[in-house]
């Protein structure tokens, strides 16, 4: 047998994923409509008056943030239930390969999905609630990875718990949210930065915080992903 | 002094809540016991009936 | 140990009966009453010492669940779930006497203040835990995720606290006088001998909690045994 080194099988794992998703857009498209759903119900939420009041640049960072949070439970838990039904689960656990890279590739298809859905979305706000989107694209995609980084490590965690124990999106909202919360306060401030014109610098602190939790996160995770897995 | 309401009711939560949960203890406390008492009647009777079993 | 654990009890038990009517004392005789917000403020000699045996209850969630992953001693499990339960007994009086002390103080009940914020997400997070606990059907997966989750919460909740306090911008909205006025002496005094009593009754339900969770895995195993025996026959 030879020895498969940390990267590869990350890779391969990642690859399985993203392979499955190409055939099928099972996760894109399930998510994107229920995106699209959420933001809908946003607009009633606040009423016309209220949005128009506010404006774009107030409202739009946090509504785009909650519908991804949402998605993001949605998307993540599915792609590891799916293991689940297919009893693959315990087969990522019987590879002789370092758990975390199981971890990493998981949470990297992951983080390719959910960015695949903020590009669709991102377009669709902007036309919706009408902010600009090209001049601050750069910026904008910059938040939306960095954020989107830490979302899926500690997303890609607490969805294989929530898959081991046999439940739903209910108890991964409960865990990931307020774990989540620096980094979704972190992403409206940025991304409200972002949509006003003002340059990354001036919300430098919440950029180097949020870099510094998709570091923290990921060490957690390669830490005690194993102890999910274990049968 | 109109805040002492709030100072009775602040005092009589914190009262009540530690209260509730060592009522809660006690009460799991009774109820292992119970269990316990049981489990080592059961042993006992069936050891009488079936003395051969082997003792681990 | 569990003789160790057992001889604690009745001290504990004792030191604690003591301590609260100490604790009473402190906080209406010896400290003296607020000029502003009048006898309301004395809820801050349990507020505050229940907000500290919280973070404590946290920091024993954190090692023991460490403790746990690394040498799967159940023991470590035991406290780490004592830990998590107790934490959210103190964390829900906190955030309960937070807005009884708001009202009068501030005329508000909530305010998204940052440390009652941190506060209600930290509640979220030991909650979190405690249902991880409860939907596992076997012990050792329970233990293990709980295990992981906790250490998650533990590590975050410096990382959220630090997030909110920027979140809310550069109000000095303390609910505690800050640093810089001192608090006079009477009062820190009172606080000191509170938070000395909130603490020894940490102990005491951490230990009694303890003792149960310990006395329903001898139980559970004593049970298991007898049915394996039963099989054997």
């Amino acid at each position: 047998m030879i020895p498969v080194g940390f990267a590869r099988a990350a890779w391969i794992v990642a690859a399985k994923d993203l392979r499955l998703e190409w055939r099928t857009w099972e996760t894109l498209s399930s998510t994107l409509v229920f995106s699209l759903t959420v933001v809908v119900v946003f607009q009633f939420a606040f009423g016309l008056g209220t949005v128009r009041e506010l404006g774009a640049a107030r409202l739009v960072p946090g509504v785009i943030w909650t519908v991804v949070a949402f998605a993001a439970v949605v998307g993540m838990l599915r792609s590891l239930q799916l293991e689940r039904a297919r009893d693959t689960l315990g087969a990522l656990f019987l590879c002789p390969v370092d758990r975390g890279a199981v971890y990493v590739g998981k949470a990297f298809a992951n983080l390719v999905k959910l960015s695949l859905l903020q590009a669709l979305l991102l377009p669709l706000t902007a036309v919706l609630f009408g902010h600009v989107l090209l001049p601050i694209l750069v910026p904008l995609g910059l938040v939306c990875l960095v954020h989107g980084i830490g979302l899926t490590e500690l997303g890609t965690l607490f969805a294989a718990v929530t898959t081991r124990l046999g439940r739903g999106e209910a108890l991964l909202a409960v865990l990931l949210f307020p774990a989540a919360s620096p980094l979704l306060i972190s992403a409206v401030k940025c991304t409200a930065a972002a949509l006003a014109g003002e340059p990354l610098a001036t919300v430098s602190r919440w950029m180097l915080l949020s870099a510094g939790l998709d570091a923290l996160y990921l060490l957690v995770g390669l830490a005690t992903f194993e102890f999910v897995l274990e049968e | 002094m109109k805040s002492y309401p709030f100072l009775f009711w602040a005092y009589n939560v914190v009262w009540l809540g530690l209260a509730a949960y060592v009522a809660l203890l006690v009460a799991r406390l009774g109820r292992l016991d119970r269990r316990l008492d049981a489990l080592e009647s059961e042993l006992r009777a069936r050891d009488a009936r079936d003395p051969r079993s082997g003792r681990a | 140990m569990r003789r160790a654990v057992r001889a604690l009890t009745l001290p504990l038990w004792a030191l604690a009966t003591l301590a609260m009517p100490l604790a009473l004392w402190a906080a209406f005789l010896l400290a003296p009453e607020e000029r502003v917000m009048g006898a309301a403020q004395k809820i801050f000699y349990f507020h505050v010492p229940a907000a500290l045996v919280t973070y404590a209850a946290v920091a024993v969630l954190l090692a023991a669940s460490i403790g746990y992953l690394w040498t799967r001693d159940r023991r470590w499990d035991n406290l780490s779930r004592s830990a998590t339960e107790v934490g959210l007994l103190f964390c829900t009086l906190v955030l309960v006497t937070g807005p009884i002390w708001a009202r009068p103080a501030w005329g508000t009940w909530w305010t998204w203040e940052a440390r009652l914020t941190t506060t209600l997400l930290l509640w979220l997070l030991l909650l979190g835990c405690l249902m991880v606990r409860g939907y596992a059907d076997d012990r050792d997966l329970g233990a293990r995720l709980a295990s992981i989750v906790g250490i998650v919460a533990a590590l975050d909740i410096p990382i959220i606290h630090k997030a909110v306090v920027w979140w809310r911008g550069q109000h000095p909205v303390v609910f505690a006088p800050d640093k810089s006025e001192s608090l006079a002496p009477g009062m820190a005094a009172a606080l000191a001998v509170c938070t000395a009593a909130f603490f020894v009754l940490f102990a005491l339900l951490l230990l009694l909690r303890y003792r149960v969770a310990a006395l329903d895995e001898r139980l559970h195993a004593a049970a298991e045994a007898a049915r394996g025996r039963e099989e054997i026959r």
